[in-house]
């Protein structure tokens, strides 16, 4: 057994016998030709060209589906390369000059990017030495020299492609029914041999050095595109466990991710909102494929640690607005900056401090710091005019904190109104729950806002007295310890008492064993990573409001968080024990 | 003729799918359009000479357009250059 780490490209897992692309280049020889048959020699080259261009146009034509957009798009920059004057110029250039043939004028023309490419670099721009080549290769073809043309049309059945790279030509000729994984040495999440795999919903592994050394043509092999694992020669065991995965993740496919669209409605018609966790605006298409319906929690600490300086108002703005148009009709929670403590970043220099969970950061380090928070408030405010957000404060510990916040908002509308420039001014503003003060006051506070999130992670934290990063005392972590449950519960009543919504976003929510209980415990919304919306949403929609508030009280009753655990993992894992499963990849 | 300035912010610089979104706006303009990287200039409607600049992200480029639509040519010019040449969905996301 060997195992080797690539790029995860493409998700799910395959088990299968390796086929390796065998793709050397033959070597072109440098011919002279005699001043009378140049223009033949240039003919001939033009031909070439013409000839590759209705090639890749009817390669093209072949897969005018929608998951192949990606591989058109670039089999299109292929046409248009083709189609470049210049190209023609300079080869033409090259023939006439010196007097030599086209397949070797191309070949120096092609080789001389490729050098310039490579010298340029960039892991995008090199990688694009692929698509160079692989023009280059048709056109030796069409001028009749043999380019070691690529077998992958004899692969056979259950076959695992192991190739150094794969080009757009191979990539079109992918036979689905035939090809259930990839492995390439080379490439990047972007090449395009990652490109086609997804659009193939192939798994797939790139960047595995060393592969095809370890490989034979029929070596069996497990291709794990979850994890970006490959496993040459497995044991029974492991063939088993990568079993047992595989039909995890197809369930999640098949099942759950097919149905994310349908709404998290229990079976007697109670509605909960389940929306997704994200860090960039990058992230709501995969958050809507997976069925969020609503962005509960942007973490916008991510625009501060990439651009390595403090983002500007515009900044702020554009990153927002384009999350206000994406996601809308849905509505995006926007948590103001929670740097600080544990979190690592680019932009912001701290002091350091002996216990940074406890100290200058989120909130706090934003009221040291009014010019960085009022940007981002103002840059919030402005993109509300393009769809539905909402303000959120982390690390509210107490009503001052939150009335002190919801100043600074009024100064940046007066701001923003005496420049004359538009915004919402009817924007809902909200806090993170997940400070203990907080939950205790959380009647005080709902009087002063529109919605609460209950930041399970810290509150857990706070409320225990546990430092998650410790590994000496990480063990008392616990989600279920019946202070914590209690809190919830508490939060919850005191924010519907007075008509405030209240949401969990932190880890917890993401857990399929807890939903019906946090559904029980009154919560109106659930936001989390998105990958585990399709399980949440399958577990609301086959239950009923009745089930999940009984468990919601038994789970209150206990003492101790064994029994709530026991009784939870017993009463979930009966009912839905391929939800609770599905997420083990 | 106008002159503008652009950064390219992809992070990836300037690749071949910007290249083309460039070309191809170009193309459908009367006006010749050129694009300056430092001391090299290339045809706007060439993609080889635009690969053949090696613009990599954080570049400042130069947009000429000399031509009867030359205002409509850079306004089309400075709206793509906005997302560096590509729609902001065009790529998916490493993480």
């Amino acid at each position: 057994m060997k195992r080797l780490s690539g790029i995860k490209a493409s998700p799910g897992i395959a088990i299968g016998r390796a086929f390796i692309l065998d793709r050397s280049l033959q070597p072109v020889e440098k011919k002279a030709i005699p001043e009378t048959r140049l223009a033949r020699e240039i003919k001939r080259f033009l031909s070439a060209i013409e000839k590759a261009q209705k090639e890749i146009e009817a390669i093209r034509a072949s897969l005018e589906t929608d998951k192949a957009k990606e591989l058109s798009t670039i089999l299109d920059t292929h046409i248009m390369l083709l189609q470049d004057e210049a190209l023609k110029g300079d080869v033409i250039k090259i023939i006439s000059e010196q007097k030599v043939n086209a397949a070797w004028a191309v070949s120096e023309h092609v080789g001389r990017f490729n050098e310039m490419l490579a010298s340029v670099g960039g892991e995008y721009l090199s990688s694009r030495v692929a698509d160079l080549n692989d023009i280059k290769s048709r056109l030796l073809e069409n001028l009749g020299i043999s380019a070691g043309v690529s077998r992958i049309d004899e692969a056979p059945e259950g076959s695992i492609v192991v190739a150094r790279d794969i080009t757009p030509s191979e990539a079109a000729q992918i036979d689905t029914a035939r090809i259930v994984g990839f492995v390439t040495e080379l490439g990047s999440r972007t090449s395009h041999s990652a490109i086609l795999a997804r659009a193939h919903e192939i798994p797939a592994v790139v960047g595995a050095v060393g592969v095809l050394q370890s490989v034979k043509q029929g070596t069996r092999m497990i291709v794990d595109g979850l994890d970006g694992k490959v496993v040459i020669f497995p044991t029974a065991k492991h063939l088993a466990e990568y079993e047992k995965k595989k039909s995890a993740y197809e369930y999640y496919v098949t099942e759950l991710l097919s149905a994310a669209d349908l709404p998290a409605e229990t079976r007697d018609g109670f509605r909960i909102a389940i929306e997704a966790n994200i860090e960039s605006p990058h992230d709501i298409k995969t958050s809507l494929e997976h069925g969020a319906v609503g962005i509960g929690l942007y973490r916008t600490e991510y625009l501060f640690m990439e651009q390595k300086h403090i983002p500007s108002e515009d900044e702020h703005y554009l990153a927002y607005k384009s999350v206000a148009e994406q996601i809308a009709p849905h509505s995006a929670t926007i948590r103001t900056i929670d740097i600080g403590g544990e979190k690592l970043f680019g932009a912001v220099k701290m002091p350091s401090q002996r216990n940074p969970a406890l100290g200058l950061r989120a909130i706090r380090l934003c009221f040291a710091r009014p010019e960085m928070l009022k940007d981002q408030i103002k840059g919030i405010l402005r993109a509300g005019v393009h769809g539905n957000l909402k303000i959120m404060f982390p690390m509210i510990s107490g009503v001052e904190e939150l009335k002190k916040g919801k100043a600074v908002i009024e100064e940046c509308k007066r701001e923003l109104k005496r420049a004359g420039v538009p915004f919402n001014d009817e924007m809902e503003v909200g806090i993170m729950i997940e400070i203990p003060s907080a939950a205790m006051t959380a009647d005080i506070l709902a009087s002063e806002c529109d919605f609460f999130s209950i930041g399970t992670n810290d509150l857990i934290q706070y409320s225990l007295a546990i430092d998650r990063a410790n590994e000496e005392v990480a063990y008392l972590y616990d989600p279920l310890h019946p202070a914590v449950l209690r809190t919830i519960k508490m939060i919850v009543d005191a924010a519907h008492a007075h008509k405030v919504g209240v949401g969990v976003c932190g880890e917890m929510a993401a857990e399929p064993l807890y939903v019906l209980m946090l559904l029980g415990l009154g919560v109106d919304e659930l936001s989390m990573n998105p990958v585990a919306i399709p399980a949440a949403k399958k577990i609301v929609r086959s239950s009923q409001l009745s089930e999940a508030l009984e468990i919601a009280r038994k789970a209150l009753y206990f003492g101790t968080s064994d029994e709530v655990e026991q009784y939870i993992y017993r009463v979930m894992s009966k009912r839905y024990p391929q939800e609770i499963a599905s997420l083990v990849f | 003729m106008r002159e503008e300035q652009v950064t390219i912010k992809d992070e990836f610089g300037m690749h071949l799918r910007s290249i083309m979104s460039l070309v191809e706006a170009a193309k459908s303009f009367k006006s010749d359009v050129s694009v300056r990287f430092g001391d090299e200039v290339a045809d706007g409607k060439s993609p080889w000479a635009l690969l053949a600049l090696g613009v990599i992200a954080g570049s400042r480029i130069s947009l000429c357009v000399d031509g009867p639509d030359e205002d409509d040519a850079m306004a089309k010019l400075l709206q793509l250059a906005e997302n560096s040449f590509i729609p902001l969905s065009g790529l998916e996301r490493d993480r």
